[in-house]
């Protein structure tokens, strides 16, 4: 082989494995990429998992206390007045057995309120404000605590699931400040920023150390609850000076 | 005042620069098939830019050279910066991080201030074979093909699409392989056309035919975009 025949080769063999190189780096990106697409809806699917699982979990819990709620009305309220209309109707005169009647009216009416409450649907046609207004409604008639709600409407519009996770955050925050904080005032304000809304829940209560683990897994799962609608759970709180949360939740 | 013989040229004329001739034509014409809003893409006009320009000088260094006069300046300036620097900026259209971006703008200052330097210290000459500039600009388009793959197989935009059906998938790969594979004649040119001519000639065609290969895919990401728009089917992602 002459001097100019090998260096040929040399040259064509040299590009050919340069070529080759090249290509297996190509096929190997195509391989990678493949690989952490399959990967990547893994994760999305089990995001989206753990995200059905929540919503379902939070449905329950809404559906719990549904349930607790029609027991305290049938048992405290319903059972009332079905004794009274008893009395009433058994009554010979003519005053109290139409006094009766009116008992009777008043039971179909709280009967078909409670009817509503037993399902979801309520959740559709009650807005966040609404509901909000509501349940600082029922903390001030307890008597327990003066409240205080401040709202800029940021939250009107909401998907069915983050309205559902978010009735249920805020229903637990203010069930924890009632049981554990005994504050004398809480105060909720809704307000907005460029990409966010938030709401901040403040209370005036005793207050906890942050730092010291807890036994409960409350906070977690509150803030765990946000995070599958793609909110954000904060809280901080010191002995003394109360418990300020904030649920934020982008446009 | 010189005088233009053009018998020689078109004596000397082969399939090589009629092909780079048709490729821009049928780009040009591509484009200005494309509706209003596609023509405003980056990618689709530095596509457009780069196939016109590797015809324009690849005819005219076969101009000059039938002239009998050295046209290694026009491969200088039109082939390892001109077209270097819209080779890089077509990438950096494909990129979608800042940082990674900013690179290909570093890159592109740090490539023409070397090459200032050489010129300027006599390292390299104008009317050379070129190279340290060769060397330089293929290791900047490498790294900045790098910088792509590296996008494709760790960025959530890329991990949706298939790359197969992206554009600038194939693009990257066509300027990867366009680059190396020319890299490795063009620096080992002057030491061909010297001693071995026969094999200078015969090696020639590879970056020749990688040119065209490469024109022709970009003419294709045209005319992906004119296809689409005729017919609503999604053929290939700019």
């Amino acid at each position: 082989m002459s001097e100019q025949e090998s260096q040929f080769l040399l040259i064509l063999f040299g590009g050919i494995f340069f070529a080759f190189l090249m290509s297996v780096f190509v096929v190997a990106m195509v391989i990678i990429h493949r690989q952490q697409q399959v990967r990547s809806r893994e994760k999305l699917n089990q995001i989206k998992v753990e995200h059905e699982k929540t919503l379902l979990y939070v449905e329950n819990e809404i559906q719990q206390e549904t349930l607790t709620h029609i027991g305290r009305e049938l048992h405290d309220n319903i059972g009332q007045l079905l004794s009274l209309a008893k009395i009433s109707l058994h009554s010979v005169k003519p005053e109290r057995q139409s006094e009766g009647k009116e008992y009777i009216n008043q039971i179909i009416k709280e009967v078909r309120v409670l009817s509503k409450s037993l399902n979801l649907d309520w959740v559709e046609s009650v807005s966040l404000d609404d509901f909000i207004q509501q349940q600082l409604d029922k903390i001030q008639r307890t008597g327990l605590c003066e409240v205080q709600f401040q709202s800029d409407g940021s939250f009107l519009e909401l998907k069915k699931d983050q309205k559902l996770v978010l009735i249920r955050v805020i229903q637990e925050s203010l069930n924890n400040a009632l049981k554990h904080a005994q504050p004398s005032k809480i105060a909720i304000q809704v307000s907005q920023h460029d990409t966010f809304r938030k709401i901040e829940i403040k209370d005036d209560g005793k207050g906890f150390d942050t730092t010291i683990q807890s036994q409960g897994s409350g906070m977690y799962n509150l803030k765990k609850r946000m995070e599958s609608i793609g909110g954000k759970f904060y809280l901080t709180s010191a002995v003394g000076n109360g418990t300020h949360i904030t649920l934020e939740l982008p446009f | 005042m010189i005088e233009l013989n053009l018998e020689s040229f078109f004596g000397r004329m082969d399939y090589y620069p009629i092909a780079l001739i048709g490729t821009a034509l049928l780009g040009l014409f591509g484009y200005f098939l494309l509706p209003k809003e596609q023509k405003k893409s980056k990618a689709i006009k530095l596509s457009l830019w780069i196939v016109v320009l590797i015809a324009f000088y690849e005819n005219l260094g076969g101009l000059i050279v039938s002239q009998g006069i050295s046209n290694s300046w026009v491969y200088n300036l039109f082939n390892s910066h001109v077209a270097t620097i819209l080779f890089l900026l077509l990438i950096k259209s494909f990129l979608k991080q800042r940082n990674h971006q900013i690179s290909i703008n570093v890159f592109i200052v740090f490539f023409l201030s070397v090459s200032t330097v050489l010129h300027l210290k006599g390292i390299s000459h104008y009317n050379d074979g070129g190279e340290y500039i060769s060397f330089l600009n293929t290791v900047l388009i490498l790294c900045s093909c790098g910088l792509y793959f590296y996008e494709l197989i760790t960025m959530d935009e890329f991990l949706e699409v298939n790359p197969l059906r992206e554009f600038s998938f194939w693009a990257s790969t066509a300027i990867l392989f366009y680059f190396s594979s020319s890299f490795m004649i063009y620096i080992s040119f002057t030491y061909l056309y010297t001693n071995h001519p026969d094999i200078f000639w015969m090696v020639r065609e590879i970056p020749r035919i990688m040119a065209i290969l490469c024109n022709l895919l970009l003419c294709l990401s045209i005319y992906a975009l004119v296809l689409k728009a005729k017919f609503q089917v999604e053929i290939i992602h700019v």
